[in-house]
């Protein structure tokens, strides 16, 4: 079992511990028992849940599955789905194509290289809350002044309602959710990238191989492994997306800019439903999962094939 | 041998006072308070906090816990509370049916139980009409605190400076509506996010038809949004959308301090608010403001001059448990008392609110009260004899009807779907509500 290093150890070691089996128990059991509260019982908790019917108040009362079945006959919930995917599929496009582009243009920027930095860094130590604000002020219509500059430089055809719009609002929320977390991969590349040996990247060049070239060729796939950190992190962001949708617009008009994240706390508290909110958050539970471990497949092969 | 007599001595003397003193001295009893006062947040906040200050110190024996969260979050912290079975022993929260569970659950207190121990609150000082809205199966499970009676305004700068009369009618609404949008003007600030302010407005419009009035004040029994009422106002509002009436963004403008900032910069020139906004208003916002009618509708049945939506809004709330409790009960009718009372008298003295508690309004000069919004609207209202009508969101009995409603209304603001669609997702989540 290459990379394990608990099969490498040396035989006496491994008399040692077989001897006494019960120290191995008593070094894990704190951390057994802490990670049994505080994550398997309230994911075993939510899920016995979310087969009742329970406003918090009253007693939980067992309906099966209907929490379930109601979940996926709404109609809100498909577009909550809709919205969650195309949320997660523009975030990963962009925040990884941005998060790459700004990191490579960071790594070989010599001269305000930390000023730099830390502005790419700024928008992540944002509260979500602020920026949300910030945003509805901006894209308010009546006051806000992106319909003005669009007005003043003769681009009146574009302006549009943006968080009133059920077509568009949705597009309005995504672009604080996306813009403010860029930051943050710009940072975990650069340091994936200034990991790689700088005698690969002198050799490249010696060889003639452009920016263009010793970016695609050498930098992205050597930092494949950091990539697929980036990539989990949006597919677990977007699921739980919350503060920017709900401070905006309450995940309105309707649910048209809602998450699931938004979905699940508007159908938990708002309508006081906690067995259909811990219904939503298994299914966000399972489909993040199943996306990472997709993900992660598709990672491992690409690594295989390189 | 002294040695260890006086060492034994010296333990069981300690022993003893570990075991008495807690008993000489005993702990005050703590009675948990949650209220949405946020010191230094506003005058409000701050005169209620006073007071609470003052049962402090006056009652020693009782420690007064004061739990804050600010709008509508209270209703997440008390059913979550409720829910891990650590309820304060009062709260402050709306009336109607956002108390159903918990009445029905057992969780409030019957009233009357409070009332036999209260020296201040009678229960012949509230109205009636204000009880029922805290009455759950014949009893009451809660004290209604406030009434809530909706103003509209006009800014008098904008009206004078394109000649323009106060409409009266809905063409005539609909005409300086026309006339201000020609001049970049917003019409009115009602916008819409979460409901608010829009669902006043539309229940006002609602109110105008009998049907309307009926179907609301029977609409937790009946749960039918069908009746011509609703479904006029609901082609009035989308024809309000379409013709520009509310401001273009009603959702970036919708709630109630984005929509008074809008009337406040001077570019609206209609503005529907209620009392809780009024300590927002400057003087010269005030001076600038005239109070008007809302415009009757054109096949209305009565008179929006006569009625403006309001009743109860808030209420006070007792844990059914800590009440119960021995040490607890006293602490619990002082802190009663203060909310329902003092707090309620020095906010009333004010301007900052109406007490549904005529003994309490008794007290209050009007030409005393500094919060001119207030005094103004008061005079109109005694001047006009405005009466409140019942709210629907109010007479809704369940949180998802009352959401669903809530984003409806957004939706229709929004122009995302029309009256009819409107008529029928509020329906169709009544119906739902039925079934279960």
């Amino acid at each position: 079992m290459p990379g394990s290093s608990f099969f490498l150890l040396e035989p006496t070691t491994m008399n040692i511990l077989r001897k006494f089996r019960w120290a191995f128990f008593v070094f894990v059991a704190p951390s057994f028992l802490i990670y049994t509260y505080l994550v398997i019982f309230p994911i075993v908790s939510s899920m016995a849940y979310s087969l009742t019917k329970w406003n918090a108040i009253s007693p939980a009362v067992f309906v099966g599955l209907n929490n379930y079945e109601a979940l996926f006959k709404s109609k809100d919930f498909a577009i909550v789905m809709t919205n969650t995917w195309i949320g997660l599929g523009l975030a990963l496009v962009i925040q990884v194509g941005f998060g790459l582009l700004i990191s490579f243009l960071l790594y070989q920027t010599k001269a305000g290289y930390r000023a730099f930095r830390a502005m790419a860094f700024l928008p992540v130590v944002l509260a979500p809350a602020a920026v949300a604000l910030m945003f509805v002020l901006i894209f308010n219509s009546d006051i806000g002044p992106v319909n003005k500059i669009l007005e003043s430089i003769g681009l009146s055809g574009l302006k549009r309602n943006w968080l009133s719009d059920k077509d568009i609002v949705f597009y309005t929320v995504l672009s604080p959710m996306i813009y403010q977390f860029i930051g943050l991969y710009v940072i975990v590349l650069l340091a994936g990238m200034q990991s790689i040996p700088p005698e690969i990247l002198e050799s490249s060049a010696i060889d003639g191989a452009g920016s263009f070239r010793t970016f695609t060729m050498i930098i992205v796939p050597m930092i494949w492994d950091i990539i697929f950190i980036c990539v989990t992190l949006i597919t677990a962001g977007s699921f739980k997306a919350f503060e920017h949708s709900y401070l905006m617009t309450w995940g309105g008009p309707g649910v048209r800019s809602a998450f699931l994240g938004v979905y699940m706390y508007l159908r938990t508290f708002i309508d006081a439903n906690f067995g259909l909110g811990c219904a939503i958050g298994m299914v966000i539970l399972f489909i993040s999962l199943a996306v990472t471990m997709i993900f992660r497949a598709v990672v491992r092969r690409l690594d295989y094939q390189s | 041998m002294n040695i260890r007599r006086s060492f034994t001595f010296t333990v069981l003397g300690l022993l003893a006072m570990a075991v008495l003193l807690p008993n000489l001295s005993a702990a005050p009893v703590k009675i948990r308070i949650a209220h949405m006062w946020q010191e230094g947040a506003s005058a409000e906040a701050d005169a209620a906090l006073a007071v609470l200050k003052k049962l402090q110190a006056a009652h020693p024996e009782f420690e007064f816990v004061s739990e804050v969260v600010v709008g509508d979050e209270m209703r997440n912290k008390i059913r979550v509370d409720v829910a891990a079975n650590n309820a304060p022993d009062l709260w402050q929260f709306w009336a109607g049916g956002v108390l159903t569970d918990y009445a029905n659950a057992g969780v409030l207190l019957d009233i009357s139980k409070y009332l036999a121990k209260s020296k201040v609150v009678k229960k012949a000082d509230i109205a009636d009409s204000s009880w029922a809205t805290c009455t759950f199966n014949a009893t009451i499970r809660a004290v209604p605190r406030n009434l809530a009676l909706g103003v509209f305004l006009a800014n008098k700068t904008l009206f004078k400076k394109y000649n323009l009369k106060y409409p009266k009618t809905w063409a005539e609404f609909l005409a300086v509506g026309k006339t201000f949008r020609a001049n970049g003007v917003i019409p009115t600030n009602i916008g819409s996010k979460g409901g608010n302010p829009s669902h006043f407005w539309y229940g006002d419009l609602v109110c105008q038809y009998t049907s309307g009035l009926a179907g609301t004040a029977n609409l937790s029994t009946k749960l039918d949004f069908t009746a011509p009422g609703f479904v006029k106002a609901a082609k009035y509002c989308q024809q309000m959308a379409e013709a520009g009436m509310f401001p273009d963004d009603p959702m970036a403008n919708g709630d109630w301090a984005p929509s008074i900032a809008l009337y406040a910069q001077g570019n609206v020139a209609m503005c529907y608010t209620f009392p809780w906004m009024y300590g927002v208003f400057t003087p010269e916002m005030i001076e600038n403001s005239e109070v008007i009618q809302l415009p009757k509708l054109p096949d209305a049945e009565r008179d929006p001059a006569t009625f403006i939506q309001g009743t109860v809004n808030d209420a006070y709330c007792i844990n059914a448990k800590s009440f119960d409790d021995a040490k607890k009960q006293a602490g619990i009718v002082l802190a009663m008392d203060a909310l329902t009372y003092d707090i309620s008298l020095s906010l009333a003295q004010m301007g900052n609110m109406v007490s549904v508690n005529n003994a309490v309004m008794a007290k209050v000069d009007l030409a005393k009260i500094p919060n001119k919004m207030m005094v103004k609207a008061t005079q109109y209202n005694l001047k006009n004899k405005i009466s409140g009508s019942p709210m629907i969101w109010q007479q809704l009995p369940d949180n998802k009807l009352q959401f669903d409603y809530q984003s409806a209304v957004d939706e229709l603001w929004s122009k995302s779907i029309n009256s009819t669609e409107f008529i029928a997702k509020v329906q169709a989540s009544l119906n739902e509500f039925k079934k279960k």
